[in-house]
């Protein structure tokens, strides 16, 4: 074992600061430790900047905590690259670079810059709302057209009712950036090894569409088409479902045989009409009534310790703000704490994989609008202080 | 040169997964062409073999039908193997050594029980990697407890933001944190490789369900570390899109959703409509008047996109500019001509299962998709691969094995 965890300290990852795929797999790859620089706008920066939630609900170019998260660990330099001056360093960085991770400026050619021609080497991580060749190649989306067309608010809601997503952006918007993480360094690998570059695609809807559980492949075989069905899981054991507690509520994952019946005998159900896999699909919510009535008598926290004490897969329901207290996360030492100037030491989600026992911490906290400009441009690529003052004023960094 | 589609051919993994969140992470590399040998104990196969067999599965053979198994196993080799006899361990350490990586998602315990924790591969191969995929990690006051989907999402807090405003909780039927799970691995594990390959050494990746979910809702945590406020269930509202939401869309369990972001996509939309009566509403006309009177608007919106056909409706207001989209059903997704366009589903052949649709990868490389050159393995189909060309067993000797219980064909 060595004592630096830093995966990818040998990659250099250029970020054309857009939307939040490109922001999360970007900061993937900071955490593993590639040098990732991300490019924003001149004077404006990027778009997240401006996206809550914000520190004390008002916003400002360094209190979006989504900005904040997303852009921790990463440099930021400023560079207008549609100006010929900005075209220029651009084509010096990409010439360095290993990964560029495009917010559709180079791919859809809204620069006229031959990638390819200046590093050969170079991977291109070309992530869209939809794939290109298809009749919605071009077409809008917010997260809730994504999960609609990705299959995800198909399985989402009470049955007659309007489908749904989980309130959270994220969660459907990071998919394709965590997936394109993976596709694109297994492109960069191959780069690597004597290989040329690649242009790697990847869209939200496919990305989300390949995180569903195969129910597409499953209507093929069965006829059954998977949709939502409220507290349960249609094509699964009846005890597969949210039970209420006293205090809330709990989730069940009950699925093999010996987990249903640990459950019916820690909540003192019998097994009459129960006994067997098909009975108990055949009363289900019978059985599910008899379940509840002892999960609602009882706390999340109790429900969920006794069951997993009888290995029957149990979670307690928890709310935002008592994940930060999680007894586990609290014992891995999850959570970051991030000082930055504009919003003091905050507690941020930590990177979610230990190496060798050992998570890594970020290296450093988000950038300012332009604050790694003099060490990128001029450190590494060799401007004058005095061509960087020429260009800011020019309005190019 | 390898092709593009397929970097990683030279990579050779150990699959020690079952259910979906283990079995993903190794799907996308044996997609990206490693070859990913998959182990079952000839009594104890992968139990996501039961789920979704069809009635007419052909007797006896019902564990090799499953849509969820030959999915989520797509690329791979298998073989049987019994980690519970001391032969068959000494076989799995045996292939280890052919091995550059190991991807296990069993509790914590069961490794180390069997002799093949992390320091005991080492010794073995100093190169391996080892990625462990678990509930909650290796470590702290739950490490033993079990784990699926649905418990990873309520502790996450996933579950809390999952529902419609003012009511109950509800299951998100996909089963987030298992992919959530697995995507964050299968990145954390090229990342080892990657390294492995510049510095001969490998190293232990640890993934948990809980903390792998938390990233994605950092939307909400984030809100919460920075005003306190404590994010709930909110159907389908958004801070400034207004109406924002699925709308009932003519047919049977129909349904588009609609999102507008600003005042000349509303106008788009209101044209769309045929300029009703009550769109006229002055106050409907700025985004802030259109979030004021959100619930106004939705129950119009609901009654008047009831009259037209979701992908029609869908087609209208894109041209327009608006995002919208229909809510899309597993078998319409079959038919989709966006995804026959780019090759999405992929069909194939399996002995007993017959011809279905499948996900491919979901990136494309130069434009070429990675194939599917088969799906879910047969139990112990590659046996006399992987026992007799990989590790020189003879034919007799498989045979002692076999005759033991070691491998073999499926003892259920």
């Amino acid at each position: 074992m060595h004592n630096n965890i830093a995966l990818l300290d040998d990659i250099r990852v250029l970020e054309l600061a857009g939307a939040p795929a490109q922001a999360i797999c970007g900061r993937y790859f900071a955490d593993l430790g590639a040098q990732v620089v991300m490019l924003e706008a001149p004077r404006s920066g990027s778009p997240l900047r401006f996206t809550g939630p914000f520190l004390d609900d008002l916003p400002g170019p360094d209190r979006s905590g989504l900005f904040l998260y997303t852009a921790t660990g990463k440099f930021g330099v400023t560079l207008d690259y549609r100006h010929p001056e900005g075209a220029a360093i651009l084509r010096r960085l990409l010439a360095q670079a290993d990964l560029v991770i495009d917010n559709g400026d180079l791919a859809a050619g809204q620069v006229s810059i031959d990638w390819r021609e200046i590093n050969p080497r170079l991977v291109l991580l070309d992530l869209r709302k939809f794939s290109r060749g298809g009749e919605y190649e071009n077409y809008l989306a917010t997260e809730l057209q994504s999960a609609a067309m990705g299959g995800w608010m198909a399985q989402l809601g009470e049955p007659g009712r309007n489908p749904l997503i989980t309130n959270s952006l994220t969660c459907v918007s990071f998919v394709a950036g965590v997936v394109g993480a993976s596709a694109a360094l297994a492109a960069v690998m191959r780069a690597r090894s004597g290989g040329e570059g690649c242009h790697v695609e990847l869209s939200d809807h496919e990305a989300l569409l390949a995180c569903t559980r195969y129910n597409e492949t499953y209507f093929s075989y069965t006829g059954t088409e998977i949709k939502r069905c409220g507290k349960s899981f249609t094509g699964w054991t009846p005890t597969y479902r949210i039970f209420e507690a006293a205090d809330g509520f709990v989730s069940c994952a009950a699925s093999t045989d010996a987990q249903v019946e640990s459950f019916m005998t820690l909540a003192g159900v019998s097994s009459d009409r129960f006994a067997t896999r098909e009975e108990r699909y055949e009363h289900g919510s019978e059985l599910v009534e008899k379940l509840n009535a002892w999960t609602s008598s009882h706390s999340r926290n109790e429900v969920f310790h006794q069951a997993q004490a009888w290995r029957v897969p149990m979670g307690s329901g928890a709310t935002v703000d008592e994940v930060f207290d999680s007894e586990q996360l609290k014992e891995r030492g999850f959570f970051d704490l991030i000082d930055h100037p504009a919003t003091g030491s905050r507690r941020y989600p930590g990177v979610p994989v230990l190496v060798d026992g050992r998570r890594p911490v970020p290296v450093r906290r988000a950038p300012m609008l332009g604050e790694h400009n003099g060490q990128i441009f001029c450190d590494e690529l060799g401007l004058s202080r005095k061509e960087l003052l020429a260009l800011a004023e020019m309005g190019v960094v | 040169m390898t092709k593009p589609t397929q970097p990683l051919v030279e990579i050779r993994v150990l699959d020690l997964t079952i259910f979906w969140a283990g079995p993903l992470p190794s799907a996308m590399l044996a997609d990206m062409g490693a070859e990913v040998i998959k182990v079952e104990g000839p009594a104890r196969l992968d139990p996501f073999r039961a789920y979704g067999v069809p009635a007419d599965a052909p007797a006896g053979l019902a564990y090799e039908c499953s849509p969820l198994y030959n999915a989520a196993n797509r690329n791979k080799r298998a073989i049987t193997l019994n980690l519970g006899d001391e032969r068959g361990r000494s076989l799995c350490k045996r292939l280890v050594a052919k091995c550059d990586v190991v991807i296990s998602n069993f509790s914590p315990r069961v490794l180390p029980q069997f002799g093949l924790d992390y320091e005991a591969l080492r010794a073995i191969k100093p190169s391996i990697i080892l990625t462990s995929i678990s509930g909650f990690g290796a470590s702290g006051p739950w490490r033993d407890y079990v784990s699926f989907a649905a418990i990873g999402e309520a502790l996450s807090g996933l579950s809390s933001l999952t529902g419609y405003e003012g009511e109950g909780v509800l299951l998100n039927g996909v089963g987030v944190s298992d992919p959530f799970a697995g995507i964050t691995a299968a990145f954390a594990t090229l990342a080892a490789i990657h390294e492995m390959r510049r510095t001969g050494v490998g190293r232990h990746i640890e993934v948990s369900q809980l903390e792998a979910s938390l990233p994605f809702i950092a939307d909400a945590l984030m809100e919460c570390s920075f005003t306190g406020r404590v994010r709930g269930r909110a159907t389908n509202d958004h801070p400034y899109y207004a109406p924002n939401g699925s709308f009932p869309a003519r047919g049977k369990d129909a349904w588009i959703t609609i999102s507008i972001q600003n005042d000349a996509q509303w106008q788009a939309l209101v044209e769309v409509l045929g300029r009703p009566e009550w769109a006229a509403a002055p106050e409907f006309a700025t985004t802030l008047g259109r979030l004021r009177s959100r619930d106004r608007i939705h129950e119009h919106l609901a009654l008047a996109t009831a009259a037209y056909d979701k992908y029609e409706l869908t087609r209208e207001l894109q041209r327009r500019g608006v995002p919208a989209a229909p809510v899309v059903y597993p078998s319409e997704q079959l038919s989709s001509s966006q995804l026959s366009a780019t090759g999405f589903f992929q069909q194939v052949d399996h002995p007993y299962a017959g011809r279905h649709p499948y996900p491919a990868f979901p990136a494309r490389f130069d434009g070429l998709r990675p194939p599917i050159k088969r799906v879910g393995p047969l139990a112990g189909e590659d046996n006399s691969y992987v026992f007799g060309e990989l590790l020189g067993i003879s034919e007799d000797e498989f045979a002692r094995l076999e005759e033991a219980g070691v491998t073999g064909k499926p003892r259920l």
